[in-house]
């Protein structure tokens, strides 16, 4: 064994190379809460990797201002080991990890390291490809307009706000709303997906246990196979926070160039911002609305820019974007919630009111939009949702009246009670997303009036029997609308009678 | 609002250069009392390097500081000496960690490492 070792030093010994040249270096002058001042490396550029010698080893960090005497870095190692004087060496290199499909299933922080006790990720760090945090968005003539469907398995979303493949759809709400729920069931509902994309969570500034819990969910649902989870939890330094969303983004960027779908789900972009000031502050960049940096605007839109449907020429990937923001007592009109909503491409609203009265999930379809999913949405949904809204819109006008059903006439009546079926079917528990046909089935009956003679206690109870049902009795049906993605005439005429069949042994 | 040690050397410098040698003394006791009385007196160190750094670019000269593993003769370090120009101001630290070898930095800017500990650890990383 010391043989072995001693010949395999010889020979790395014999084989080593070493000229020495000029090189670029700097000395710490100020280091304090993950953040060092640093003067020389005057040529240094902006994000760029510095290694900083200490005696406890190297620790790395990031150019991020780069003012006339001095060099602001934020630390991304050992904080207390860095001490005034020690020396600074440029590496010519901005900030990048190492990508590849070894990193599927497996949970890794910003930096690229696994977190997850599972061993390192690759045989050899130095033969993985490298991915930069901060990469230009995809040019105009790279990009394609969105026309493929990311089914989320939640009927309220895929029926009236529906996500395409390369979207950037806003999921906000207050604490306790089901946002980080809905991303989960988007991710659990891939598994059903016949290309199915690969899913990325970030968890930014989250508890440990939260992130924990999630990774335990994904792996019993064997979701984790397609998944990679990128770890920033609150215990971590603000610069690994603030890396977090653009490690996740270039993880996803390195599938999408190979031609294939990526989801990213940021949780969550409160957070990511209050990094991001915290850093800001620390060195003293002048804070402006809310103490945020004045450019926290560009943070958030270079970032969300990079999702994109690209062109065939550009190899067909997508990468889709599904951030979330954290509101405060509902106000959509703060800072941070503002600018993201301005930059997606829409958002889907979640309401604590409606989340109480156990509206769940709990979206508020008046406030919630998709402004380029639509022409994603698959035929068969589009077809039996397309009246959805506006039967909703319709009963929200006349829910008020709900208390003086007896005085109303027959139409307002029941116009009324389709609302109250439709609230009623929307409703879906979390962990339990639907494959899109089987939405399509649930929302072809609730619509075609079906469901209008089943008393609302036994709504999900009629669901569940009728999709296992149609599933034992005429499974065909299901695999014929997943095949097509659309209801044809012969399919529409043999789900007409299985529904009326189902209904009348179910009344019974 | 707190002077940054630049803007100290450059007051000491300007103040200097427009008075008379024999006033330099006094200049120099008043310029010393008033940072301490603004409690910058640990800035002393990085004031004084500061002045070096002003002084040194007047002339175009550079600092240059050269790191040896142990002590050398005087013909050695006038060897060293005279690879640079006049007005470069030559300092020699002994390191004993460097081993072997030399490494010469210029302006705490630019290093050309030759000891054998930027090897090992080469060798090593």
């Amino acid at each position: 064994m010391q043989y072995d070792l001693v010949e395999k030093l010889k020979k790395e010994i014999a084989g080593f190379r070493d000229e020495p040249g000029l090189e670029s270096v700097g000395a710490v002058v100020e280091a304090g809460d993950g953040i060092a001042k640093i003067s020389g490396l005057s040529r240094a550029q902006s994000q760029e990797l510095l290694v900083i010698e200490t005696p406890e080893g190297e620790v790395f960090a990031v150019a991020f201002n780069l003012e006339e005497h001095f060099i602001g870095a934020v630390l991304l190692g050992e904080a207390t080991a860095v001490r005034v004087g020690a020396k600074v060496r440029g590496t010519g290199a901005i900030l990048s990890i190492p990508v590849g499909k070894e990193m599927i299933g497996r949970a890794v922080s910003p930096l690229g390291i696994a977190v997850d006790g599972k061993g390192s990720l690759f045989k050899d760090v130095d033969d993985a490809e490298t991915a930069p945090l901060e990469r230009k968005a995809p040019s105009v003539v790279a990009r394609e307009s969105v026309n493929v469907p990311l089914h989320t398995g939640i009927k309220a979303i895929d029926a009236m706000i529906p996500i395409g493949r390369g979207q950037r759809e806003l999921i906000i709400g207050d604490r306790q709303t089901g946002k980080t729920a809905i991303a989960i069931d988007t991710i659990l509902n891939q598994k059903n997906e016949s290309n199915r994309p690969i899913c990325i969570y970030v968890a930014i500034g989250q508890k440990s246990a939260k992130i924990a819990r999630i990774m335990r969910v994904l792996e019993e649902a064997d979701a984790l196979k397609y998944t990679i989870v990128v770890s920033a939890p609150a215990s971590s330094p603000a610069a690994l926070q603030y890396l977090a969303p653009f490690a996740g983004c270039a993880i996803g960027e390195y599938f999408m160039d190979q031609g294939k779908d990526v989801l990213v789900v940021y949780d969550d972009l409160s957070k990511h911002a209050d990094s991001y000031r915290e850093l800001s502050l620390l060195l003293r960049r002048p804070p402006g609305r809310e103490a945020y940096p004045g450019d926290i605007f560009f943070l958030h839109s270079r970032l969300l820019e990079r999702a994109a449907r690209l062109s065939r020429e550009f190899g067909g990937g997508s990468l889709t974007a599904l951030p979330i923001i954290e509101t405060k007592l509902g106000d959509i009109s703060a800072y941070v919630p503002t600018n993201v909503i301005s930059i997606t491409d829409g958002q889907i609203y979640l309401e604590s009111d409606l989340f109480t009265k156990g509206l769940r999930p709990a979206v508020n379809v008046g406030l919630s939009v998709s402004r380029v999913g639509s022409a994603a949405q698959t035929k068969a949904v589009k077809k039996v949702a397309g009246r959805l809204r506006l039967e909703l819109a319709q009963f929200r006008e006349l829910e008020a009246f709900v208390q003086f059903a007896s005085d109303l006439d027959d139409a307002t009546k029941a116009k009324i009670h389709r609302g109250q079926i439709l609230t009623e079917v929307l409703k879906q528990s979390d962990l339990q997303p639907l494959a899109f046909e089987r939405e399509a089935v649930v929302l072809y009956a609730a619509l075609g009036g079906y469901i209008d003679e089943i008393p609302k206690p036994r709504i999900k109870e009629f669901e569940a029997g009728l999709l296992q049902y149609i599933e034992s009795m005429q499974g065909d049906i299901f695999s014929k609308i997943a095949s097509s993605r659309a209801i044809d005439d012969d399919t529409e005429t043999a789900l007409k009678s299985a529904i009326q069949s189902f209904t009348e042994v179910f009344i019974k | 609002m707190k002077y940054t040690p630049r803007i100290y050397a450059k007051a000491l410098v300007d103040s200097l250069a427009s008075a008379p040698a024999s006033t330099h003394a006094g200049i120099i006791k008043r310029f010393i009392s008033a940072i301490h009385r603004r409690g910058d007196l640990r800035l002393l160190p990085l004031i004084t390097a500061a002045v070096s750094e002003i002084e040194r670019k007047k002339t175009g000269g550079k600092l240059i500081e050269i790191a040896l593993a142990r002590r050398h003769k005087k013909s050695v370090l006038d060897a060293f000496r005279g690879l640079f120009a006049k007005h470069d101001e030559v300092i020699f630290h002994t390191e004993p960690e460097l081993v072997a070898g030399v490494r010469i930095t210029i302006d705490h800017e630019r290093e050309f490492d030759h000891t054998a500990l930027r090897r090992i650890k080469k060798l090593f990383r």
